[in-house]
């Protein structure tokens, strides 16, 4: 498989990326790790003239606390969430969900900022980053500027992000202290996307749920948080009972194109996902760390 | 794949029809459309430029309104063939006066094939969506532009 010709830029800044962009936006493509673009590439379905390697730009690589926030900038790969201790300790949802991704050619290769860009809606990355709260910083010809991660995602493969704008980092506000967090997914058996991905992070005091968010990826035609499904487990005791009837909601949240096997499968996965923190728990101690 | 649904148009049903079947208004609002050349009598050559973020392609086919029956009706058939493969859309549209509005239904079939398809059924249900919506939304300020 051959690509369409285009021309290769390397970009040494933010600034001349920027530059670049703006000369052709419709027809430039940013590229990252590539492990995205590139096969869209191959398949002539993605014909970009401009290709803007941001590789090589220090400013967005690497994980810095900054305050209450863990700020990763969006040549971050996968490899190096996964084996960061500040993601570890103040956010290791990011971390359990990067781990998931591809094979160990992928998490290599491929970013962060690449994953939400590309806004893949069958990506694992976005159920992390929507049950985190993540803030986007945002820089285009007329400056930076920030976006909520909740309505980033406009539709599959399109986001708020405009032609001539660069994702520079991802602002990962630190957990509560004592969070318990998993990210659980059904991958497909070929290509290892998931079918359904559920990223959790909850607060548990004497078996009773304070607070918690939920994002779950790949079986709507986005990725989504389980508002109606937080409301309801918040203020519950964590048991059985509880879990029996929270499955069935995380629906609420979603367009399943009334499917009932993608309805049933998110309503496993959910349940499945938040009896992992009644066994850990039951291993642990109730407000144990986990 | 079926495409349906409803949308309101804020102006009388003459004037939605008007403004759905005008080549130069069908050219401003509909994502990616660049250009619709006449070559016959309800019958136009349509240039598009698809863009969804990596996926970006030029399509050239065709657009006809078949069984006008203005303001209450027409259909829709549009052929189209690019880098990622082909798609034949065949849809028809009516128009209800509802108070001020007009309400419009589309209900049709869009056959997509070739590599595109590859990606799957679901997220191409969801770009189509979207895109819908936007050129609704866009022939919504036509309308409101078109009264003041």
């Amino acid at each position: 498989m051959y690509t369409a010709p285009f021309e290769y830029r390397r970009a040494d800044t933010v600034e001349q990326a920027i530059g670049w962009l703006a000369n052709d936006p419709e027809n430039s493509k940013v590229l990252a790790g590539g492990h995205s673009l590139l096969p869209l590439m191959k398949l002539v379905l993605a014909q970009p003239q401009v290709l803007i390697d941001i590789g090589r730009i220090t400013a967005l690589k690497g994980i810095r606390i900054e305050g209450d926030d863990v700020q990763i900038g969006a040549f971050t790969t996968y490899r190096e969430i996964v084996e960061s201790p500040e993601v570890n300790e103040f956010c290791p949802l990011l971390a359990q969900a990067a781990q998931t991704v591809g094979d160990v050619q992928v998490r290599n290769r491929g970013t962060i900022g690449g994953s939400l860009c590309h806004a893949d809606p069958q990506a694992d990355m976005p159920a992390a980053v929507l049950a985190l709260d993540a803030e986007l910083l945002i820089e285009g010809p007329s400056g930076q500027r920030t976006q909520s991660i909740d309505g980033f995602f406009l539709a599959p493969f399109i986001t708020s992000l405009a032609p001539g704008e660069i994702l520079t980092a991802v602002k990962i506000p630190k957990l509560p202290a004592g969070a318990h967090t998993t990210y659980l997914k059904r991958p497909h058996p070929a290509s290892g996307y998931p079918l359904v991905g559920v990223g959790i992070w909850l607060t548990v005091h004497d078996q009773v749920i304070d607070n918690g968010h939920i994002g779950i990826t790949g079986i709507a035609d986005l990725p989504f948080r389980a508002r109606h499904l937080e409301d309801f487990l918040k203020g519950r005791l964590l048991d059985a009972a509880t879990i029996a009837q929270a499955g069935p909601l995380a629906a609420d949240d979603a367009n399943l194109d009334d499917d009932p096997y993608k309805k049933n499968l998110l309503q496993v996965y959910v349940t499945r996902a938040l009896s992992q923190f009644g066994e850990s728990f039951a291993a642990k101690g109730l407000n144990g760390k986990s | 794949m079926q495409l349906s649904g409803n949308k309101h148009i804020p102006a009388s049903i003459d004037k939605a029809y008007t403004l759905l079947t005008d080549p130069e208004v069908l050219t401003r609002t509909m994502p990616g459309l660049k250009r619709l050349t006449p070559i016959s009598e309800g019958a136009y050559a349509a240039d598009l430029e698809m863009g969804v973020a990596a996926i970006k392609g030029k399509y050239q086919g065709t657009m006809r309104i078949e069984d006008a029956s203005p303001p209450h009706s027409y259909r829709l058939v549009l052929d189209g063939q690019g880098p990622g493969g082909f798609v034949s859309v065949n849809m028809s549209v009516e128009f209800v006066s509802d108070g001020d509005e007009a309400s419009v239904s589309y209900q049709g079939e869009a056959q997509v094939g070739g590599t595109i398809a590859s990606m799957g059924q679901r997220m191409i249900s969801g770009v189509a969506n979207y895109l819908t919506n936007q050129f609704f939304q866009n022939v919504a300020k036509e309308a409101i532009q078109a009264k003041n």
